[in-house]
């Protein structure tokens, strides 16, 4: 009986490693350990065995079978791990075949940036204010310290709907309606559509957008606006960039300025530079303390308050955002220039 | 305006280069657009004298000149040119070189002679006679006048200047002449200011004696003045002043308009000058035009006049239009002999619409258009009186007329210093606003917190103590401005909830993969006829712009849809088959017409759709999620909507009964209209409407703990039944514990009876409380079919 164990034994470790795959080595369990294997059969032929050896040989055979069982237990699992490291190696794809697109729009470029400037003044506490784009010649002109035959109406020219009524040519008149209709303290922003009389080419547009700011509060001076707006310049450009203030004039503030910022592409390095034409200077807003005829003509009394007011052009800080040399590109809305933003 | 430098320091020193004075100048309120260095490549070109003319030894074509170029020893240069000779002055232009026509000149060697340097042409130095005369001969530029060897060639061409260009701010119509922009660069830099010579000319005479000057409407004539000088000698204008007003990017005409122009130029009084021969009747009549009444300009242009234009006129015809342009008939002729000046002020808002109106537009309109001092007039006119004499081109006769309405009181202003400093941020003393405002000659005298200022004549543009704090910052600098941060508390900031709405609305239709585009605002009267509008359609109801850039953008958009169109359109053009656009902006919409006050703006979402697969119900299916994220309730679609939609794809969407916006396919006319290839889905969403009818906030439903039972069922009916009425019907019918009919098939076709359809719907049912059994739910399907039998006659299909 040893010896048939040994050849048992013998047998198996030979076919088990010609087992190649998992259906071969099931065939030689079942053909060892199975219902007819060959260790069932000896088991069966345990009754052959004398009494005082049933024990010994009993131990022994299970023992056998025992070490048997590992061994085909053992095989199994090689051979399982070796099948599916074959299996996932076959599943492999290519993954330099580009992804399935989903389907997902973007935001107009303008849009991206009215809510960065947005979220910059709301962070300072301003809330966003809004008026009609077709507006009244009173608020657009008038309350802004522009009678009609002042010589700053040369500086814009008008769309009429008839002689009281135009398309704002600024945001400016949101000023006039917000100071006519409440009380300081103001802190308001306002973007918007505005218009004028221009041809359309690279870098004019009959439509465009701007967004106003103004303040008003007392003990509201000069420095304050040059502190709010520094720091609009550093959220909105970068720590590094510097502003420059020149004086301006605008008929609705008093003392106004016209706002640079130093060079965020070539920092003023570049000659040929196409965002500073080596100026090393970006103008991107005219400001100024609010004018007190304004004040006065909306309501507020110039002794008790004073405040300031901004304008920029979205279209314009937009295109220099991102280098967009035509500005009507901004409207005719190609899906190959929206898709880039 | 151009400043020449050269012009510019005959008032005021300006010990910089022109990069330094541009920034210093800007920095204090000048706009600066740019400047010209002139004469660039003219360096190591220099007068030269031929003190010696021979002939090459080895070639018969060239000349040896020995050269006197101001230098110890002469040089020797070759030359090729015929028309040089011995003592003539020539441009010499030596090694180093580099000229504006592109040559470099080095030291070289002709057929064995040595030659340093080179004689130039008008060509080689690119310039024409307009800047030398004998600039354009063929062969070498013979100076004509005196000049020393070695003298720059620049000098003697008037081009060692440099032009600088400043735009004059509206405000600061003072500024549109030299004396303005030296003023304002005597205050920038501390340099005293030298006034040019202006002479009360006595003359012989009386100028009564020629003229009669009659002034009809002050209003529009604040002031006239006229002088006369006879006798005068019509000719050049010397070098200095030509070269000044060539410099200025003005033509030199005759001695007489010259320094009508230098004086403009100089002191920014616009000045005219009549021939006497042509003021009829010795009269001159400063009166509006008749109506239709006609005149010839200078430049030959006939205009037509009408009564708002002010012209001058003898005793019957117009000799010039009002501070624009002088007639045809009046100018300056080699043969004149007795002439007027004029210096006068008009209004400023007259010339501006009278200069609009003709479109002509000259040097002196947009002078007067900008309100000019009226104390100007007479300074001008001194200045006039005393380059006459100067110049010595006629007898001034003695006196002057002087019409004057304006008010030429000086004027003055009480500022307290405490109000400029808390305008400004600043802690500045009154002395030191004073000595500030005194550079700017605004004569201050200091008493407490009080700052009496006398306002200069020509500084209109100062009237409060917010324009002295201007001045006084300005000079004192803007980079001197502190920074500061507002304080105070402000609990009104951020944005409202319509604001977070409108912006969410615009990332769900990103989301949904839509690019977000802008459209201008306008509308082209020819669009209604693309959108087959009947001519009843409130989208015809626009607001007209009375002066538009083209019929095209004539009116104000009713509807976004075309602006999207036009879009789309422009993509499929290039050949982009697949397009998802929204807007989100405003249209307008008059209340009355002609309107008497202002139009009802909406603010309209408007979406467009071009790709093969997508359908109706991919567009509706869009609009129903939009109107979900926003839990708008009782949410409507019915068959309808605009006459651009095709007449059976086309819905309205309600809510609560309230329009909210339409859908659908493109009627095929239309889509021709735009000249698109492709089926084209369009809606149009009234985004004010949609947030009003914005749900309650949402409440969280327990997660389902019994499980559901699903039952499918198919059912016949007419054709023609619409299906949403049916599942409105059904959960009615069955109640709170059918939760969800989804329509899974339509078929209509072989297996059903003509004018039949089936529809196949899953009706899933829970309960909260309890898990249903078989027989709940077959109450309740028996219920729901007996509903859709005798509402729809609908039969179970088996």
């Amino acid at each position: 009986m040893q010896d048939q164990l040994d050849k048992i034994v013998k047998e198996t470790q030979d076919a088990l490693s010609n087992a190649k795959d998992t259906a071969s080595l099931e065939a030689l369990r079942v053909k060892v350990l199975g219902k007819k294997g060959s260790m069932t059969q000896i088991l069966r032929g345990m009754g052959a065995v004398s009494a005082d050896q049933r024990p010994a040989m009993g131990r022994l055979v299970n023992e056998v079978r025992a070490k048997l069982e590992e061994l085909i237990n053992r095989q199994a699992e090689n051979l399982s791990r070796m099948e599916k490291e074959m299996r996932l190696k076959l599943e492999a794809v290519d993954v330099t075949i580009p992804g399935t697109e989903p389907v997902m729009g973007k935001l107009h470029p303008l849009t991206q940036v009215v809510r960065q400037v947005q979220d910059i003044f709301v962070g300072m506490g301003f809330a966003v204010a809004d008026g009609p784009e077709v507006e009244t010649d009173h608020y657009n002109f008038e309350l802004l310290n522009v009678p009609k035959n002042h010589p700053a109406r040369d500086m814009q020219d008008s769309f009429y709907i008839n002689g009281e009524i135009v398309l704002r040519t600024h945001t400016s008149p949101v000023q006039a309606r917000i100071m006519t209709t409440r009380k300081p303290p103001i802190r308001i922003i306002c973007p918007g559509r505005v218009y004028r009389v221009d041809q359309v080419d690279a870098t004019h547009s009959p439509v465009f957008h701007q967004i106003e700011g103004l303040v008003i509060d007392k003990g509201i001076h000069l420095g304050h606006l040059k502190g709010t707006l520094d720091e609009f310049a550093r959220r909105m450009y970068g720590e590094s960039v510097k502003t420059r203030f020149r004086p301006s004039f605008f008929p609705f503030t008093e003392p106004s300025a016209e706002v640079d910022i130093s060079c965020y592409l070539c920092g003023g390095k570049d000659p040929n530079c196409r965002v500073c034409h080596g100026s090393g200077w970006i103008e991107v807003l005219g400001c100024g303390m609010v004018n007190p005829n304004v004040l006065t003509m909306c309501g507020i009394d110039p002794q008790e308050y004073s405040g300031f007011a901004f304008g920029m052009g979205l279209d314009r800080i937009t295109n220099g955002k991102y280098g967009i040399t035509d500005l009507r590109l901004l409207f005719e809305n190609d899906l190959r220039f929206l898709d880039q933003f | 305006m151009f400043v020449p430098m050269k012009w510019l320091k005959q008032y005021v020193d300006v010990p910089m280069d022109v990069e330094e004075f541009s920034s210093r100048m800007i920095m204090t309120g000048s706009e600066v657009e740019g400047y010209e260095v002139l004469g660039k490549g003219l360096d190591h070109v220099v007068v030269g004298r031929i003190a010696k003319l021979e002939q090459h030894p080895n070639a018969d074509r060239l000349k040896v000149c020995t050269m006197d170029v101001g230098e110890t020893e002469p040089l020797q240069i070759i030359t090729g040119a015929d028309n040089v000779f011995e003592g003539a002055l020539v441009p010499a232009a030596l090694v180093g070189a580099n000229l504006p026509c592109g040559l470099k000149i080095k030291a070289s060697k002709l057929r064995g002679l040595p030659s340093v340097g080179m004689l130039c042409s008008g060509e080689e130095l690119c310039i024409t006679d307009a800047v030398y005369p004998g600039a354009e001969v063929d062969g070498i530029l013979i100076l004509q006048e005196e000049y020393t060897p070695g003298t720059p060639i620049a000098e003697v061409l008037g081009m060692n200047d440099t032009i600088v260009e400043f735009k004059t701010l509206s405000n600061r119509p003072d500024c549109m002449s030299m004396i303005g922009v030296a003023r304002e660069a005597s205050a920038t830099l501390g340099s005293p200011l030298r006034m040019p010579a202006m002479k009360q000319v006595a003359g012989t005479g009386d100028i009564h004696d020629f003229l009669q000057v009659e002034v009809r409407d002050p209003e529009l004539c604040p002031r006239y003045m006229s002088r006369m000088v006879r006798n005068v000698k019509i000719g050049p204008s010397p070098k200095w002043m030509k070269d000044a007003l060539t410099a200025a990017g003005m033509r030199s005409i005759n001695n007489i308009v010259d320094i009508t122009n230098y004086v403009m130029l100089e002191l920014g009084q616009p000045m005219h000058a009549f021939d006497y021969r042509h003021v009829d009747g010795g009269k001159i009549v400063v009166r509006r035009a008749a109506p239709g009444e006609k005149m010839t300009l200078l430049d030959d242009k006939e205009i037509t006049l009408t009564q708002d234009m002010l012209v001058i006129a003898g005793e019957t015809v117009p000799t010039a239009l009002a501070g624009i342009m002088g007639g045809g008939n009046s100018g300056i002729e080699p043969d004149t002999q007795d002439i007027l000046f004029e210096s006068a002020n008009f209004n400023a808002y007259n010339v501006r619409i009278t200069s609009r109106a003709l479109g002509v537009r000259t040097e002196s309109s947009a002078r007067f258009e900008k309100r000019l001092d009226a104390n100007l007039a007479q300074m001008a006119m001194d200045r006039a009186m005393t380059l006459v004499e100067e110049l010595g081109c006629g007898e001034v006769v003695g006196g002057c007329i002087d019409i004057c309405h304006a008010d030429l009181a000086p004027k003055t202003l009480d500022v307290s210093t405490a109000a400029v400093n808390r305008l400004l941020g600043q802690r500045l003393s009154g002395e030191t606003m004073a000595e500030i405002l005194e550079k700017l000659m605004i004569h201050t005298r200091v008493e407490g917190d009080i700052l009496h200022c006398d306002i200069p004549s020509w500084r209109g543009d100062l009237g409060c103590a917010a324009d002295i704090a201007e001045e006084v910052q300005r000079i004192y600098g803007y980079d001197t401005i502190p920074s500061e941060l507002l304080s105070g508390s402000m609990n009104q900031g951020g944005l409202t909830q319509e604001q977070k709405d409108s912006a969410r609305i615009k990332d769900i239709l990103a989301g949904m993969g839509f690019y977000e585009g802008m459209t201008y605002s306008f509308m082209s009267p020819q669009t209604f006829g693309k959108l087959l509008l009947p001519q009843d359609s409130p989208l015809r109801n626009a607001v007209r712009i009375m002066n538009p850039l083209g019929e095209e953008y004539s009116l104000m958009r009713t509807t976004l849809i075309p602006g999207l169109l036009q879009s789309a359109g422009n993509n499929l053009s290039q050949r982009i088959d697949t397009v998802r656009l929204f807007e989100m902006g405003r249209t307008f919409h008059p209340k009355q017409m002609p309107m008497t006050e202002l139009p009802q703006e909406v603010n309209r979402l408007g979406m467009v759709i071009v790709d093969k697969r997508a359908d109706f119900f991919t567009l509706k299916g869009m609009v129903e999620k939009l109107l979900e994220a926003f839990r708008v309730p009782d949410v409507h679609f019915a068959a309808g909507g605009g006459s651009y939609l095709h007449p059976g794809r086309k819905a309205m969407v309600t809510a609560g009964g309230d329009w909210l916006g339409e859908l659908g396919e493109l009627h095929p006319d239309t889509q021709a209209a735009y000249e698109m290839g492709s089926r084209v889905l369009v809606a149009e969403i009234d985004v004010d409407a949609l947030l009003a009818h914005q749900g309650p906030a949402t409440v969280f439903h327990m997660l389902p703990r019994f499980p559901a039972v699903h039952r499918d069922v198919a059912l016949l009916v007419d054709a023609q039944q619409p299906v949403g009425p049916m599942i409105d019907a059904m959960y009615k019918t069955a109640g709170s514990l059918l939760t969800e009919v989804s329509l899974f098939d339509v078929y209509q076709g072989q297996q059903v009876p003509p004018g039949k359809k089936s529809v196949a719907f899953a009706l899933t049912f829970r309960c909260d409380e309890r898990t249903l059994t078989d027989e709940d739910v077959e109450k309740l399907m028996e219920k729901v079919l007996v509903a859709m039998a005798s509402d729809y006659a609908a039969v179970l299909r088996s």
